[in-house]
């Protein structure tokens, strides 16, 4: 039964508008579907929630679109996790998936606004860094994931933990560019904001030119 | 004749600290309650060696009745007993035997029966551990002779086929048979050795056993021809026999000393010899043990009797088995009690911030204490302080660079690795340059030559040329790009400061304000380089590249754009040469350099200007002219008049003045027949065809001249001012004031001085030949004649300071203090000359290459000559030079390499690998250590820098100078640097002991430690967990699982507080604190 429920959602055509809360760096985020799903039976029960929320924060999917209001550029993500419950007889059952639904309607600035928040320390850009190198994965920026890095970087005295990012950056330079691209959009993200020249230390870039130049000659060819 | 040892000079010659430590070691030795074993354990570069002497000239005095004292000095490697038997010697005792090998000894141990004193040395690989092969070809040599003294083998040519083992001609073994004087093998361990065969042979006769004569005669069977057809194994069979024959012989040996004192020095790199479980530990113990005379005393030396710290990876290192061990050793038993004491306080160690279990610690602490005392002794500086006495400059300005060009070579060696399946290339990238071109054997390299894909490594060496040395460029004398953000770094405070414009370190205390390029302000304070690097091609890179790159800018420094080749190089012949043209010496204005000027020495000293000034090097120049004008003038020469300019005067003045002021010395330099073959010494080479002519000439004008026969034309109008030059710093004048000073002799008295400068002066000559220090010069001091700007380029650069430094130097390391004179001046004339003389190494590079069409890659062997920077301790071959037939060893590259380094003059950059790390000076001219490769345990980092923060280092004297300069000029002393630091001691803080000023003193100049790293690099995390462990790791002394307590420690113990306590908890094992309560050093029992 929960299959056949997850299967009826997905197959009424869910999707992501935003829109503004009549804020400033304020949105709605409305889940819609195309059409209304048909739950095999009474009992079933679907929650959504977008996946940077509380799971507390979820809301019964019952007409065939529902709010989540007032969220800001980091709370924006494609990402929603559903829990379908269902009962037969006795017997309860439950399963929680997230989907990564089209979104409409974003700020154009979303993905850049989601890095700079995330974003408050050297050591984080660091790490940050390294997480690109080492998975490529793009949908991590949006997913809450980059949360699992350590917040603080400190051993207390002052001094970051391990990073090894040269000779990272050098690996990722030899598997092929595209890693680093990722990495020159981010710099180029967080160059606008009038703190980078704290974030991008001298030291930092003393490497990463270098190793940027040499990537964009391997890529012109 | 000689009085006897003179042991009272050696006592006196120690620092306060060092005495303190003789007398210590010595009450423990022979005073009550006394032991047979004792460790001196002081901080590397505070003289244990020379505590080692004292502990020997003590008991000497002690034993003096004694018919026979046998002392036996045992150290890791030949090169350390070269080094330490000089500083060893006692004045007054005949010269220490030499033998490095213990189955040697017969030839070495004349008469030990007979002799008062013998001094025995023996390294641990060639003596105790006869691993059961042939030996030497000396060896079997000996073994040849003893054996036909035994059973009669000469004659037979089976014999030579046996004992002549692995080496190829039988012809070349019967050579060394038939050259072997068997008269100056001792006959003592003859009939020793024959007997001791002769109870073998019974033994194994009663054993049931083949016996040694039976097996021997079965190898002459085997081997009876040289083309015998040897079966299988016989080789083998040959090779083990002999070893048996080679251990035998060592046991008889052993036998026939007695010795009263052992010395064991840095006895830790040969611990085994302690652990009486192996055979060499069996030989050892028997010496140990022995029970002639007053029973044998065991003194040990080192600064790491125990790895400090064995971190978890150290496999090889334990220390707490290491310490354990020790004092199992030490006071010979099971070290009862002691593991008690380690537990209490590692116990406590968890409680360290609470007043009971710092209290706890603090009993644990005095406890072990008191225990240790017993056996060892320890004094360090300031170890406890992590700026070593003020003294160290972590990180000085300067860091590397990264350019787009080392990625390019890291994409191109990479990807030939991954096309090899070599793995990860980052670590070799980081470390070096041009890795295919340097690597010789490593794995990467060896399928990189033999790669079945050529076409892939064709597409890749041409993809990425930024990977491989561009020779080519080099052929050209181009620039070649470092590729290496180290190397660069490296470039950067060497050359890139200027310093291949020097030819010599400048002096730390001048006599006048240096000029040319020794004014240079980029070039303040420089001092020498000293690389350490874990991989085997970083010294074969960095000195191949350094020197290069330093010969490219001196052979361009006339003419930055002009063509230029390798082969202008080749051609370039000396411009200091006593030639021959039209009939004409050419050679005679040289003289001038090379003739050692006793009125010169005398009445134009440049270091009797500076008591009456403070001058520039033009203004020194001017005094000496004006004065020099007088006393030419005063000779009362009258030239022809109308004659045209007569050069002779540059080199007639000094000689004539000689004659005018020290007549009976200058007959007696000029009266002899052999003159020129004194002057020259045994340094003859090309370009001195006609040096014989020119000396006769040269008697010949003199006498003409004196005798009135020839008169001298018109002066030359620079005449008083070339003067000027020669006699502040013509360097066989120069020369010759230095040895005059250091021995402290009267060089009109000694011929053998004068010698000796005349022959250092040819020397430098030498030195100016070079073709890229020809165009250096030129391009410093424009004009001609070249042998004027030599002249030029020695006062400015204050040569004779550099040589009274120099010399004061070598007068202590080679132990000379007692000696005569014309043998201080010999023996520092032949190091300073072995300096400067050095030859240029050439290092075999592979060029790498692949040509349009190839199908690929072509790799040529090419020379690069290496003279700026060098390598040191890279090459097996370099460990022990072959002897000669019966003669001793002669001196290795390594240390020749080792003592030009120690000298003012090149190789300004040493590389080395760990080979260099432990044991050896090199702080005369450098205060700064480059960890190229950082090593993973903090005690290796203070290893290095220790082997230049040492006596009297550069640091040392840079800053003693600095304070004293202008008192000790003032004084009468002729040593100079003897006034300087007598005024440093005479100044320091009352409680003080002589750490100050010979070791410590601050200043400007500080032990420089450079970490060339890149930003975020793994290397940058290393360092911060290395000086972290460095605050904190004499916390854990004594403890298994080191590295897990130091990173408890640090979670536990606020940052600001480790100082305190880790001071607190430190054990003092210094002599003086047992009476005084301690003292300025910090004394522990942490090795550094």
């Amino acid at each position: 039964m929960l299959l056949a429920a997850k299967r009826a959602l997905a197959e009424a055509g869910p999707r992501l508008v935003v829109t503004s809360a009549g804020e400033t760096d304020l949105f709605d985020l409305r889940l819609e579907c195309a059409r209304v799903p048909r739950w095999a039976d009474s009992s079933v029960e679907v929650r959504a929630w977008p996946i940077t929320q509380q799971a507390e924060r979820a809301q019964a999917f019952e007409a065939n679109s529902i709010v989540f209001p007032r969220l800001s550029h980091a709370g924006l993500t494609p990402l929603i996790a559903f829990s379908i419950s269902a009962k037969v007889g006795e017997s309860a059952g439950k399963t929680v998936f997230v989907m990564n639904l089209s979104l409409h309607g974003a700020p154009e600035d979303r993905q850049d606004r989601v890095v700079r928040s995330l974003i408050e320390n050297r050591d984080q850009l660091l790490r940050y860094i390294l997480f690109l190198l080492a998975s490529g994965d793009e949908a991590a920026a949006s997913s809450g994931d980059l949360r699992k890095l350590p917040t603080s970087g400190q051993d207390g005295a002052g001094h970051s933990l391990p990073h090894h990012l040269l000779e990272t950056m050098l690996r990722a330079l030899h598997r092929g560019p595209a890693q680093l691209v990722r990495v020159a959009s981010l710099l180029e993200v967080l160059r606008k904001e009038p703190s980078s020249s704290e974030l991008l230390s001298s030291d930092f870039q003393k490497i990463w030119e270098p190793i940027w130049d040499t990537a964009q000659q391997v890529m012109e060819k | 004749m000689s009085a006897g040892p003179d042991t009272r000079s050696v006592l006196a010659g120690l620092k306060d600290f060092q005495r303190a430590t003789v007398d210590y070691a010595f009450e423990r030795f022979y005073g009550p309650d006394s032991t047979r074993r004792f460790l001196v354990a002081d901080e590397v570069g505070l003289g244990k060696t020379l505590v080692a002497r004292g502990v020997i000239a003590r008991t000497i005095d002690h034993l003096g009745k004694k018919p026979r004292i046998d002392i036996v000095y045992i150290c890791s490697n030949a090169d350390i007993a070269r080094q330490n038997i000089q500083r060893l010697r006692i004045p007054g005792c005949a010269d220490a035997a030499q033998a490095t090998r213990l189955t040697l000894l017969p030839l070495r141990m004349d008469d030990l029966r007979r002799s008062h004193i013998n001094f025995v040395a023996l390294t641990p690989a060639t003596s105790f551990e006869q691993t059961g092969g042939g030996g030497r070809i000396d060896e079997r040599v000996l073994l040849y002779w003893l054996l036909d003294s035994a059973w009669g083998i000469h004659g037979s040519r089976a014999s030579l086929y046996v004992m002549k083992d692995y080496v190829k001609k039988t012809d070349t073994f019967r050579r060394w048979v038939e050259a072997f004087d068997f008269t100056q093998v001792n006959e003592q361990i003859v009939a020793e050795f024959v007997s001791a065969l002769a109870t073998r042979v019974k033994e194994e006769q009663a054993a049931g056993k083949p016996d040694m004569r039976e097996r021997f005669e079965e190898l002459r069977g085997i081997f009876c021809r040289s083309d015998a057809r040897v079966p299988p194994g016989a080789a083998k069979k040959r090779t083990q026999w002999i070893g048996e024959l080679r251990r035998l012989l060592a046991s008889v040996c052993l036998a026939t000393l007695e010795p009263d004192l052992i010395i064991l020095d840095e006895f830790q790199r040969f611990k085994h010899l302690l652990d009486e479980e192996s055979e060499a530990g069996e030989l050892a113990r028997d010496l140990f043990d022995s029970d002639a005379g007053q029973g044998a005393r065991v003194l040990l030396l080192s600064a790491t009797p125990y790895r400090g710290l064995s971190l978890h990876h150290e496999t090889d290192d334990d220390h707490y088995g290491d310490f354990l061990a020790l004092l199992r050793f030490l006071e010979d038993g099971d070290a009862v009690g002691c593991k008690e004491i380690l537990a209490e306080y590692r116990a406590a160690l968890p409680a360290v911030m609470t007043p009971d279990g710092l209290e706890r610690l603090r009993k644990a602490k005095l406890a072990l204490q008191e225990r240790l005392q017993r056996v060892m002794a320890r004094t360090e500086r300031l170890a406890s302080s992590a700026v070593r006495g003020g003294m160290l400059l972590d990180e000085p300005p300067g860091k590397p660079s990264l350019h787009a060009r080392d990625i390019r070579a890291f994409l191109g060696s990479q990807k030939i690795a991954t096309a090899l399946d070599q793995g990860d290339v980052v670590e070799y990238w980081k470390s070096a340059p041009y890795l295919f071109n340097f690597m010789d054997d490593y794995a990467l390299k060896r399928a990189f030559k033999e790669a079945p894909e050529q076409r892939d490594m064709v597409r890749i060496v041409r993809e990425f040329p930024e990977a491989f040395l561009d020779l080519e460029n080099a052929r050209n004398y181009l620039p070649l790009e470092p590729a290496n953000p180290r190397l660069r770094e490296l470039l950067g405070h060497t050359l890139d400061r200027g310093m291949w414009r020097l030819l010599w370190i400048p002096p730390s205390l001048s006599y006048y304000k240096p000029a040319g390029p020794f004014a240079a302000p980029e070039l303040a304070g420089v001092t020498k380089q000293l690389v350490f690097s874990a991989w085997h091609m970083v010294p074969r890179a960095a000195a191949s590249l350094v020197s290069y790159e330093a010969e490219r800018r001196m052979m361009r420094a006339p003419h930055p754009r002009a063509r230029l080749t390798q082969d202008d190089w080749k051609k370039q012949r000396g411009l200091l040469r006593f030639g021959t043209s039209s009939r004409r010496l050419t050679g005679m204005p040289l003289l001038l350099l090379v003739y050692p000027c006793l009125t010169f020495a005398r009445d134009y000293d440049p270091r009797d200007l500076a008591r009456e000034a403070k001058l520039t090097a033009d203004e020194a120049r001017s005094r000496l002219a004006s004065r020099l004008r007088v006393a030419i003038e005063k000779l009362g020469i009258v030239p022809e008049t109308g004659s045209p300019t007569d050069e002779r005067w540059y080199w007639l003045a000094p000689m004539l003045l000689d004659f005018a002021e020290f007549p009976d010395a200058a007959k007696a330099w000029w009266n002899r027949t052999e003159l020129a073959q004194v002057w020259a010494g045994v340094e003859v080479g090309e370009e001195d065809a006609g040096w014989s002519n020119h000396v006769e000439q040269a008697t010949k004008v003199i006498d003409d001249i004196r005798g009135g026969k020839e008169h001298l034309g018109v002066p030359p109008d620079d005449l008083f001012d070339v003067l000027a030059l020669a006699a502040s710093a013509a360097p066989a004048t120069a020369a010759l004031r230095a040895y005059a000073r250091a021995s402290r002799g009267d060089p009109a008295r000694s011929l053998p001085l004068r010698d000796t400068a005349a022959r250092t002066g040819r020397a430098f000559l030498t030195l100016f030949n070079h073709a890229e220090v020809i165009e250096a010069v030129r391009a410093e001091f424009g004009g001609e004649p070249y042998w004027e700007r030599v002249l030029e380029y020695a006062h400015a650069g204050g040569l004779q300071a550099v040589l009274d430094e120099y010399t004061h130097l070598l007068r202590e390391s080679l132990g000379l203090a007692a000696a005569p004179v014309a043998e201080t001046a010999e023996q520092i004339g032949s190091e300073l000359i072995a300096a400067l003389a050095i030859r240029a190494a050439s290092l075999r590079v592979d060029e790498v290459t692949a040509p349009p069409y190839a199908r690929e890659v072509k790799l040529t062997s090419e020379p690069m000559r290496i003279r700026f920077a060098m390598r040191f301790g890279d090459d097996r071959h370099d460990e022990e030079a072959p002897p000669g037939v019966n003669g001793g060893p002669t001196r290795t590259r390594k240390e020749s390499v080792r003592a030009a380094f120690n000298s003012p003059f090149w190789p300004f950059v040493l590389v080395s690998t760990s080979v260099g790390q432990e044991g050896l000076d090199f702080h005369h001219y450098c205060h700064s250590v480059t960890h190229w490769n950082l090593p993973s345990n903090p005690v290796d980092l203070e290893q290095r820098e220790g082997r230049i923060h040492r006596y009297k280092g550069h640091a040392v004297r840079k800053n003693v100078a600095a304070a004293f300069s202008a008192e000790a000029v003032a004084r009468t002393d002729p040593d100079i640097w003897e006034n300087v630091f007598a005024l440093g001691c005479a100044s320091r803080p009352p409680g003080q002991n002589d750490l100050v000023p010979y070791w410590i003193f601050s200043g400007d100049a500080k032990i420089e430690r450079h970490v060339p790293r890149l930003p975020f690099s793994r290397d940058e995390e290393r360092l911060y967990g290395l000086r972290r462990s460095l605050a904190i790791y004499r916390m854990v002394f004594g403890q298994s699982r080191q590295e897990d307590l130091i990173l408890y420690l640090l979670a536990q113990i606020p940052e600001h507080e480790r100082d305190g306590i880790v001071a607190e908890l430190q054990i003092d094992l210094s002599p003086a604190s047992r009476t005084q309560g301690g003292s300025s050093s910090r004394e522990t029992a942490f090795p550094a």
